[in-house]
């Protein structure tokens, strides 16, 4: 088989893959609303005489049939995307993994598989829907933006060529699976509660946010008297503001945070949800820290083989790329996510809106980079080439 | 603790351990740390490095997080060992009724066939169990992963040996980027006080049909003693560096690639191809005494292959030299394409005679423009390759291109153990993170006034607390069912 048959081939499975996965979006958005049927039960009535009563007569599409069918599509779209990136696998030589066309492709894939063995061990499908909004967003993305990259071959440059492609771009693929996961299961637990509605279980994000904004004012501060190494007294003048302002923020934000920890971590706060969804949402809190724990040294070993690799191929083993910068984001976030879990005992809605924002930490660095990159103008060694 | 601590100063170093050793603390460092490398990375990367990696208060930052880690490392440090290894199985009663995940459970089987049932179905369960008897009673103490509890310890030390071997690569090493080696060209030294010189004996580059490179094969030759001692060879890629010395050594990784371009005048009646002695144009022309003949010091222009054999002039720029013998003036001038006026790159070549007396101009001999810079073999050596070459008599002016490696060489004695580091990192995590540990009581004690025996089951699991109450609830009904069953054995 050619290489244009074997791209044409590619293609037609991933867009067809694409169009699938939307309609398993729909069967497990279905299968959440739709209510579980109420099981007939048997009526004693007026002089004794039983009957069975309550249930409705079961419709054509019950919350389970739509599951089943939902997680059936799932499956037929998986099938399609394999052959898709198998088929272009076969066409370039190497993974499919080196591109913008490529990469959401092939991340998007990764998670379909851990999802797909996690509905398993899960026994509920009521996660498919959010992991399947990001798969369907991922793929999207990848093929109407830049789908014309389905019929090219990028050639793989000098520094990709190597051992270290696969395994450190496959265990980052696999990482970020699991935290796309644990922000699915996080998503369904704001879903769920109604928590996603209430501001005060994003208040957390407000004081990062504030701080990183107000070190940003306080380096462009620093910056204005100009950017060389000679001391002037508008420069110290800079340094000492840019300090107070740092040490106002750091202690507004340690009293804030202080406070914020004793109120839910303290008598007030009850972590263990109630109500008739109580087993299903503790489960799902569980799960997603489960997914998100699974991920930590998985994020290590991205860092570590990525230093390593950029010790052989640009003798360095660090050099404060974007890349390797949101990397380390990466990674010391969900550090802090697993000691204010462990350490803290923060169960609910503040850990799901924390897997929620870890996710999206995990899609800039590994899509919204690009953007940065052209907007702020900085030089990345990491940025997926752009497909004509 | 506590009292000494409130009964000191605002600022004693028993508050301000204190203070460090909380977790709060840690996680507010964390929290700063992570915010300012955010911030950091929206800024230009010279200037976010500058302004904020490497700032004074980054790194204060740094090093308050490194003293937090290692103040709760210390306070944790015995727990964990304890914990680990010499955990105590006996306690007290109530000790087993407390807890979460706590049951109980009456029998009529004596303590001591209770017991051994009930270790036997704690170690079906992948539960390692201790056992005492005191007083008539059984204590068990079974435990999973329980040294992976060390885990924690090996994470969090790891990260500070990480960053010390970071810091002391900084100071004791260091890394020269882009060392310019022309192939074939004369041996440039490493220096840092190595007395190694460096020499690319050949460099090729395959380049795929869009002109991008595909690979390269650099061969490298390393002498000893300045140039004195003995030689060792080697071909690099770009993922296939030169260790040379071990781990310990110095590291020659490929960087780049360039072509060169050069100007050069030979004598056509030769049979050998040696260029004629020259001097550099910016000298003055009666100061031209001692002229060289030595064709790498010739000045050179990068050009950037097209992938079709053809190069392109990278920037613009004028090399040029004078030939004291035959009184001639050259002068390469390269012009970088400008595709919005449609305009080509372009290689003016002029040869010149100079003024021989003042007042007079320069007399121009002949100008050649080349558009675009061909491809030829030079003097049958395939790797030179010379645009149409101009004839001024038995003078023959032309274009050498020549092949430039660009390499970094670089020695930090400490990358093995940063990697090293990274590594316990990794192991520390998986151990804690994978392997989650999980520590079961059971208090087996006669039943007053009976034959039986009462059993006080309790368990503990600091992570996947829902996941180990599930699994609690399995692992007390194997208990009772096989302490109910060995009165049938």
């Amino acid at each position: 088989m050619s290489q244009e048959q074997l791209l044409q081939i590619s293609s037609t499975s991933l867009f067809l893959g694409f169009w699938v996965y939307a309609i398993c979006l729909l069967f497990y958005v279905a299968h959440v609303i739709v209510p579980e049927a109420q099981p007939a039960h048997l009526e004693v009535g007026r002089g004794g005489t039983i009957a069975l009563g309550g249930g409705a007569p079961e419709p054509m599409l019950n919350r389970t049939r739509l599951g089943l069918t939902a997680t059936g599509v799932a499956y037929l779209g998986y099938v399609l995307m394999s052959l898709g990136l198998g088929m272009r696998w076969a066409a370039q030589g190497y993974w499919p993994v080196a591109n913008a066309f490529e990469a959401p492709l092939a991340f998007s894939w990764m998670i379909v598989t851990v999802y797909l063995i996690a509905e398993v061990r899960m026994r509920t499908r009521i996660v498919g829907w959010a992991t399947f909004l990001i798969v369907l967003g991922l793929t999207g993305y990848s093929l109407f933006a830049f789908g014309s990259g389905s019929q090219v071959i990028d050639p793989l440059k000098p520094a990709l060529q190597s051992n270290w492609l696969r395994l450190h771009v496959g265990a980052a693929m696999v990482t970020y699976a699991f935290f796309a996961l644990g922000g699915a299961l996080s998503m369904t637990y704001l879903a769920r509660t109604g928590a996603w509605r209430k501001p005060q279980t994003y208040s957390l994000a407000i004081w990062p946010v504030a701080i990183v904004v107000g070190i940003l004012f306080g380096i462009y501060i620093g910056r204005w008297p100009g950017t060389n190494n000679a001391m002037s007294l508008a420069k110290v003048a800079a340094i000492v503001a840019e300090s107070v302002i740092l040490l106002v923020l750091a202690v507004v934000g340690r009293l804030v945070l202080a406070r914020r920890i004793a109120l839910q971590a303290g008598a007030g706060y009850n972590p263990i949800p109630t109500g008739p969804d109580a087993d299903l949402l503790e489960q799902l809190d569980e799960w997603s820290y489960r997914a998100i724990a699974i991920g930590v040294p998985l994020i290590a070993f991205v860092l570590m083989s990525g230093a390593i690799w950029a010790q052989m191929a640009w003798s360095t083993f660090w050099s404060w790329d974007p890349k390797e910068i949101w990397a380390l984001i990466t990674f010391i976030y969900y550090a802090l996510y697993v000691h204010v879990r462990v350490q803290r005992g923060w169960r609910g809605a503040p850990m799901a809106a924390l897997g929620v924002i870890g996710f999206a930490i995990v899609l800039i660095s590994f899509l919204g980079l690009a953007y940065i990159v052209g907007t702020f103008q900085i030089f990345s060694l990491h940025t997926f080439g752009n497909v004509q | 603790m506590l009292d000494s601590v409130r009964g000191a100063g605002f600022l004693s170093i028993g508050r301000i351990w204190h203070g460090l050793r909380s977790m709060t603390f840690a996680i507010i460092m964390l929290l700063a740390i992570l915010c300012i490398v955010i911030a950091g990375s929206f800024l230009p990367q010279d200037s976010g490095i500058r302004l904020v990696y490497e700032s004074w208060w980054f790194y204060s930052l740094n090093g308050l997080l490194m003293l937090s880690i290692l103040s709760c490392v210390s306070r944790r440090f015995r727990g964990v060992v304890r914990f680990s290894f010499h955990a105590p199985v006996v306690h007290r009663p109530e000790f087993y009724r407390s807890g979460d995940t706590a049951c109980a459970l009456s029998t009529q089987v004596p303590v001591e066939r209770a017991s051994s049932a009930a270790v036997s179905a704690l170690r079906s369960c992948g539960y390692r169990v201790e056992v005492m008897h005191v007083d008539g009673g059984a204590y068990v103490l079974a435990d999973r992963f329980r040294v992976m509890r060390m885990g924690t310890l090996v994470s969090h030390l790891s990260i500070v040996l990480l960053v010390v071997s970071i810091i002391w690569g900084a100071f004791a090493g260091w890394l020269d980027k882009s060392v310019q080696l022309e192939a074939g060209g004369a041996a440039v030294p490493i220096g840092h006080g190595t007395g190694l010189l460096l020499r690319s004996d050949s460099f090729n580059f395959g380049l795929y049909p869009d002109g991008t490179p595909r690979n390269f094969q650099d061969h490298l030759t390393v002498i000893e003693n300045n140039g004195g001692g003995r030689e060792h060879h080697q071909v690099i890629d770009v993922n296939e560096p030169w260790y040379y010395g071990g781990v310990f050594g110095y590291d020659i990784h490929q960087a780049d690639y360039g072509v060169a371009a050069r100007l050069i005048a030979v004598d056509t009646t030769q049979a050998s191809s040696g260029v004629l002695p020259y001097c550099a144009l910016q000298l003055a022309i009666q100061q031209c005494t001692s002229p060289t003949a030595d064709i790498t010091a010739l000045p050179s222009l990068l050009l950037q292959p097209l992938g079709d054999g053809s190069y392109q002039p990278v920037g613009s720029d004028v090399s040029a030299f004078y030939l004291p013998a035959q009184d001639l003036a050259v002068t390469l001038d390269f012009h970088d394409a400008v595709p919005e006026d449609n305009l080509p790159a372009t290689a003016v070549v002029t040869v010149a005679k100079p003024p021989q007396t003042q007042g007079q101009s320069m007399q121009v001999l002949r100008e050649a423009l080349d558009d675009p810079i061909t491809t030829r073999v030079f003097d049958g050596r395939p790797e030179m390759i010379t645009s149409q070459p101009i004839d001024i008599g038995h003078v023959r002016i032309a274009l050498l291109i020549w092949r430039e490696a660009f390499v970094n060489i670089g020695h930090n004695p400490a990358v093995p153990f940063i990697f090293a580091s990274c590594g316990l990192v990794l192991l520390g995590l998986v151990s804690v993170l994978y392997f989650p540990f999980s520590r079961l009581w059971l208090y087996i004690s006669s039943m007053e006034g009976g034959a039986g025996s009462v059993l006080l089951l309790r368990g503990s699991a600091e992570k996947s607390k829902q996941g180990f109450k599930r699994r609690f609830a399995q692992i007390s009904r194997k208990v009772q069912q096989a302490v109910v069953g060995s009165v049938w054995q």
